[in-house]
């Protein structure tokens, strides 16, 4: 056995993961100051659209959470940011589905960006989620509905022993705990993902011979 | 707003095609993310003034196409 391979095999996980990530997403990656020429078209915006809408659905609900549900229900300042939390998820939504359509049409999953593509639809899929506990959670007669409609559909496949769409304590918990926890990890390591990779081309970018973000996209388009 | 509240203060409204049926409001929803989709294909996108050259690092920038946004 070599040195340097006895060396490697001594390395701390600490070491290992930090080399990792210089090599795979160095300082100027992770914050670059310059995008392809393709980048500058309306389409690309709305993953940071998306972002910006959850940064205020993260807001807005921290004030929900503070204040709590006599404040929001019944006090015009309530009401206000209830509506703001409210109408930045269904922005969020809508900009989420655009990018997903864009980067659908433009097969973004190209040039070993598969697991970027996947934890965007991980990502969206965590939403829903997060999105129908926060329906559940409005503690209104519109929250009474939803939850007692969609508890036959949760019995129905044999999972409503455990996720009790009527207990509105274990709802509100996945909904200000646990979902946004998963929703904001997955949200992190897509991002990570989009700045280690690079944003994806357009798909005719190698017949105009111009567009390429790095070596791999040239070896695999 | 005097149309908006006139409007939400009414028995929903639903569309049906065929098998498909949905209220009047997700297909206004539905219909203007096509619409924004649609527009941010085909409107130009703004460009920004480029800063002075000196700031660019210029290995960067031939790397990534030579535009800024």
């Amino acid at each position: 056995m070599s040195n340097d391979l006895h060396d490697k095999n001594r390395e701390l996980w600490t070491a290992r993961l930090r080399k990792s990530w210089q090599k795979n997403l160095p300082i100027e990656k992770l914050l670059p100051d310059v995008q392809p020429a393709y980048v500058a078209s309306w389409i690309y915006t709305f993953g940071v659209a998306t972002l910006a809408s959850l940064g205020v659905i993260i807001f807005s609900g921290l004030i929900l959470a503070f204040e709590g549900p006599s404040w929001y229900h019944l006090s015009r300042a309530g009401h206000f940011v209830n509506s703001l939390h409210f109408w930045s998820v269904q922005l969020f939504f809508i900009f989420m589905v655009i990018h997903l359509w864009g980067k659908f049409w433009m097969a973004a999953w190209r040039g070993k960006r598969l697991m970027t593509w996947m934890t965007g639809g991980v990502a969206f899929v965590a939403s829903v989620a997060t999105a129908f506990t926060g329906y559940l959670v409005q503690t209104n007669f519109d929250s009474q509905w939803i939850s007692f409609e969609a508890k036959d559909g949760f019995n129905s496949v044999g999972i409503g022993a455990w996720f009790t769409v009527t207990n509105l304590g274990q709802q509100l918990l996945l909904h200000v705990a646990f979902l946004p926890m998963i929703l904001g990890l997955i949200t992190v390591i897509h991002v990570l993902l989009v700045r280690a990779k690079g944003v994806v081309p357009p798909i005719d970018a190698f017949d105009r011979g111009s567009a390429t973000t790095n070596n791999s996209e040239r070896r695999n388009p | 707003m005097g149309l908006i509240s006139h409007f939400m203060n009414h028995k929903t409204l639903y569309v049906h095609w065929g098998f498909i049926q949905m209220s009047i409001s997700n297909a206004i929803i539905i219909v203007l993310m096509f619409g924004l989709f649609l527009a941010a294909l085909l409107l130009p996108f703004p460009h920004e003034a480029k800063r002075d050259s000196g700031e660019l690092d210029q290995q960067s920038a031939q790397e990534a196409g030579g535009a800024q946004t």
